[in-house]
């Protein structure tokens, strides 16, 4: 662990392209849930949702955190914001450690930095109107009353694509898409320098998923807006991401920029998800050869020991049974140079990288 | 209050509650759901209400209640003013119920009866009310030791007997209208506190209070703004079923002599009185003992339609 | 469909109606829809959420409630019984027996309180009469046959001891366990992972050639229905609007919302393509568009005339000399056109 430690202290500062300090860096960022159970709650075990994670996301850049239910992305999103204590690790966004602040000392920082749900339908309160639930972030941070923010609410509304008399009518009354765009405008609403946007597109039909993302892709544009984009399908994921971070079991598997990780991913796991995303195209489907994995996730509550992968991996040895794999530099050709170790560059935690 | 609560028809029994169109083609994948479910939840509930015909006349029956505990008083005889010579005197036009064993009118006792249970039943009910949102938001917004230490209180009181938990509150405060108010709002805030504790726990899971706190909502405006609102359903109705409830139970403490006191005209004291006489003037009876049936079914069915309207699941 | 008319045909869709009459209004969720599947093919329903391709998929076993589904005219035909008016005793030896459903969820699939093993059993029990020795046999082949590991000791677990996966291949299990003519799968990957799909769709690859059964996916996901299907039928509020071999609604769309649902898509092959969302909102099923039900959000739409006046009878097109006897089908009044530019935009 601790040389992985070392390794990010490394990365922030010696990134090539990036003279910036990252907007938003996570270290060793660890979340574990007790599981309870009997008469007195007693801790009969731990759930590892999050198990040491590193990352780093810049200005105006989007991350992608893909991976499958119970990967603890979503568990990850919510350590970003502070939503939930952190177990151990740290996040600073722009510097400023947030681990471990209450809400009234969060409460400058969420303008800062906000969250858009997956289920359009349940991240809506169903009493309120679509005014009065744009109206609150600035009720909250400026003291205003709905009235007094009224043009900065059809502001909003027009931004994300809907008609300013929408402000009076309740969320049922919208479809998905909409909603989804409400709950868009309301992260928006105080100008955030970072949203974190948990799985935006995946509750919604195919034909409205293309204009939410690029509806994401011009505000990013528009307004230099950092995301951390959490999904599991990675076709959309490659499509509005600049780097990739694959997850795992809690863990960080592989990160890159996401060229690199779809045209050459070198851990198993990557491969095998890359592998069965089926493609709207039958004449590749056809004759494209899938990797089809065995067996499911294991439990988060007991995962594997050393690599948490091998117990569906196809390469596995006894080695990746005893030794947990670093996240490391991953050079095609096979050399680990591993001397300057930059943010944007490709690393997987395997024993046996490679295609 | 176990009386009380033995007369809920099964919802599925009340012709019209039966089609609604959240609960039509369920299971289906398609998102028609969506589809159906336009309509503003308040005029959904209220439509769903009206259709309702037990719920309408129990609505009525509350109104009339309601106009003669509010007007009736202004109307009527002199509750405590004897005639000299005529004592259990069936109805007639002077007096429309007949008079008691103490030559008052009947008809002026039970209309001023009706107003004093009207009375302690909201009074009750405001009180519980209040005492249960406050400890069950409590308990389920601060969870962990806060929600223990309440739910072990409300345990304990659960498993007391009402009537002699009543008893020993009565004891300790004395008797009369205002220690009968305590009393019942005392023993009965329990439910009111479990249930909103309940939603408070699911609530607090809701995305839209997540995304509340996302935006730094602070957490008395998300329990006010955000959470109560959608907890509130089941409560509406604990207030009617309350109301009806609060009322029995007065009725109950009055008859067995620990609640109102004579010469005030309670129902309750009043079917005590007449039960002596019942051989010979059952209308000393009946008349207030009709009285308190109409009450408590009228609530009733109030807020076994508003359970059906509003979709509360128990 | 000459392709098909060597095998038999299984199951014949003619002219369903069904509307659900609710407070609201009218809902109308299927309006005349046609078609036929045939033995051996796996036939897909592609459509988004208010398609109306669930309440086919569900109309055809006779799932749907009613009140307040209400279906009316046509005929569901299968082989020669007409399953609208067919007696409870046929529908019974039918249902799980001939036609087998896997729906979308396999946590409401399945009885939490009884073993999967007994629960595949039951099926055999009722429409073979096994005993409760033979189903448990049966079971466990049926359990082997969606690659279940350990089948023989995994037959006696509970679905809560199953995972996701493991349990949407039981729901196969059960579903296949009296080797039925025709398969109905509602979304039978909707719920499950990326890696766990792959391992269900290819199960469901595998086992249709080992009952020789008919498959009908019932699916919004297009990628599946590239990987699977034969024959294609693309839904938009209630009603068919194109119809054709999987290569033909995939290469040579003719509707417009075919097209726009294509390539709303992000294409992995091409990652920097910008996506082409549908404009608009789906429609409202009680309010439907007069006209074609797609002209408010068709880019080449001419409005008013035809579009927002006539509602586009579905049209064959002519057919590729390569494929003469194509039954590519579709309902927009510029469909020949469409079909015939993207020939040429192909050459």
């Amino acid at each position: 662990m601790t040389e992985e430690s070392d390794l990010a202290k490394t990365s922030a500062g010696t990134s090539p392209e990036r003279v910036d300090k990252p907007i938003l860096q996570a270290h060793q960022l660890v979340k574990e849930f007790p599981v309870r159970s009997g008469l007195l709650s007693r801790k009969v075990g731990r759930v590892h949702a999050v198990a040491g994670v590193d990352l780093e996301v810049f200005v105006g850049e989007t991350l992608g955190v893909v991976g499958e239910s119970g990967c603890g992305k979503s568990t990850l999103g919510r350590l970003l914001l502070n939503l939930i204590p952190v177990t151990s690790g740290t996040v600073s966004f722009e510097g400023t450690e947030i681990q471990g602040l209450n809400d009234r000392q969060m409460r400058p920082l969420r303008k800062q930095l906000q969250l858009v749900f997956q289920d359009p339908y349940a991240s809506l309160n169903p009493r309120m109107t679509v005014g009065e639930a744009l109206a609150e972030p600035f009720l909250v941070h400026e003291g205003r009353s709905t009235k007094d923010c009224e043009s900065q609410i059809q502001e909003l509304l027009k931004t994300v694509g809907l008609s300013p008399e929408h402000r009076s009518r309740y969320p049922h009354e919208f479809s998905g898409g909409q909603r989804q765009r409400i709950g868009i405008a309301r992260a928006l609403a105080l100008n955030p320098k970072m949203i974190v946007l948990d799985e935006p597109v995946s509750a919604l039909d195919v034909s409205i998923q293309a204009g939410i993302v690029n509806l994401l892709r011009q505000l990013q544009r528009d307004r230099e807006l950092s995301y951390v984009f959490i999904a599991h399908d990675l076709s959309v994921v490659r499509h509005i991401s600049h780097r990739i971070a694959v997850m795992y079991l809690g863990r960080v598997v592989e990160t890159g920029p996401s060229e690199q990780i779809y045209t050459s991913p070198a851990h198993p796991y990557t491969q095998a998800l890359l592998s069965a995303i089926p493609e709207p195209d039958p004449i590749r489907e056809r004759t494209r050869q899938r990797i089809i994995l065995t067996g499911d996730v294991p439990s988060p509550i007991d995962p594997p020991s050393g690599c948490r992968f091998r117990t569906r991996c196809w390469k596995a040895t006894d080695l990746c049974a005893s030794t947990e794999p670093e996240l490391l530099p991953f050079d095609p050709a096979g050399t680990v140079a591993g001397v300057s170790i930059s943010a944007t560059e490709h690393t997987v935690a395997c024993h046996f990288p490679g295609l | 209050m176990s009386d009380s609560q033995k007369p809920h028809s099964r919802p599925s029994e009340i012709p019209g509650s039966r089609f609604r169109s959240e609960d039509a083609p369920s299971g289906m994948s398609d998102g028609l759901n969506e589809v159906l479910f336009v309509r503003s939840f308040r005029q959904d509930s209220w439509r769903r209400f009206s259709k309702n015909k037990l719920a309408i006349f129990g609505l009525v029956l509350v109104i009339f209640l309601l106009l003669v505990g509010l007007i009736g008083p202004f109307l009527v005889q002199d509750p405590l003013a004897q005639e000299r010579l005529i004592f259990k005197s069936t109805p007639d036009a002077q007096h429309w119920f007949g008079t008691d064993n103490l030559g008052r009118d009947l008809f002026a006792r039970v209309i001023y009866g009706i107003r004093l249970s009207l009375l302690i039943g909201c009074a009750v009910v405001f009180l519980e009310t209040t005492i249960g949102i406050a400890l069950g938001a409590l308990a389920g917004w601060k969870g962990r030791h806060t929600d223990s230490i309440i739910m072990r209180i409300i345990d304990v009181f659960l498993g007391i007997p009402y009537l002699i938990l009543a008893f020993a509150f009565i004891a300790a405060i004395g008797e009369g209208v205002g220690a009968v108010i305590i009393t019942l709002a005392f023993t009965s805030w329990l439910t009111t506190a479990r249930v909103v504790r309940a939603g408070f726990l699911q609530a607090k899971q809701y995305d839209y209070v997540e995304a509340a706190r996302a935006v730094g909502v602070p957490a008395p405006r998300i329990i006010w703004r955000h959470i109560l609102p959608n907890v509130i359903q089941p409560i509406i109705v604990l207030v009617a079923v309350g109301i009806g409830a609060a009322v029995l139970a007065e009725a109950a403490l009055s008859f067995l002599g620990v609640g109102v006191q004579e010469p005030t005209p309670s129902l309750g004291l009043m079917i005590s009185t007449a039960q002596n006489f019942f051989s010979t003037a059952p209308h000393l009876l009946i008349f207030p003992a009709l009285a308190i049936v109409l009450t408590v079914l009228g609530f009733l069915l109030v807020g076994d339609g508003l359970r059906d309207a509003l979709d509360v699941k128990e | 469909m000459a392709s098909n008319t060597s095998s038999e045909r299984l199951l014949s869709v003619q002219d369903l109606h069904v509307r659900f009459e609710t407070e609201d209004g009218v809902v109308q969720a299927v309006n005349g829809l046609s078609f036929d599947i045939h033995r051996g093919e796996v036939f897909a329903i592609v459509g988004e959420s208010g398609s109306g391709k669930s309440v086919t998929a569900m109309s055809i076993l006779g799932l749907l409630p009613s009140p307040p589904a209400v279906v009316e005219g046509g005929a569901i035909l299968w082989r020669e019984d007409d399953l609208l008016s067919v007696n409870q005793q046929r529908l019974r030896q039918i249902r799980g027996g001939e036609i087998a459903m896997i729906f979308q969820d396999p946590l409401t699939a399945l009885n939490p309180v009884h073993s999967i093993g007994r629960q595949i059993g039951e099926v055999m029990r009722i429409h073979r009469g096994m005993s409760k020795k033979q189903a448990r046999a049966h079971a466990i082949e049926m359990l082997e046959l969606v690659g279940i590991p350990q089948a023989a000791t995994r037959v006696d677990m509970h679905p809560h001891e199953f995972s996701g996966g493991m349990r949407q291949r039981a729901v196969i299990a059960m579903a296949i366990a009296c080797k039925p003519d025709l398969l109905i799968a509602d979304e039978p990957t909707t719920a499950l992972d990326v890696t766990i799909q792959a391992q269900v769709l290819d199960v469901l690859n595998d086992i249709k050639e080992e009952i020789d059964s008919a498959i009908l996916l019932i699916t919004h996901d297009l990628g599946v229905v590239a990987g699977m299907a034969d024959e294609v039928l693309v839904m938009y509020a209630g009603s068919e609007v194109e119809r054709g071999s999987v290569d033909e609604i995939f290469y040579e769309s003719a509707h417009p919302y075919t097209t726009g649902l294509l390539g709303s898509l992000p294409k992995m092959n091409d990652p920097d393509s910008e996506l082409r969302p549908i404009g608009g909102q789906p429609p409202s099923l009680i309010n439907l568009p007069t006209g074609c039900a797609f002209h408010p959000r068709c880019p080449v739409a001419q409005i008013p005339s035809p579009c927002s006046e006539i509602v586009p009878v579905s049209q064959k097109l002519t057919a590729k000399t390569e494929a003469p006897e194509s039954e590519h089908r579709a309902a927009c009044h510029f469909a020949q056109d469409l079909v015939d530019h993207a020939r040429a935009a192909a050459l």
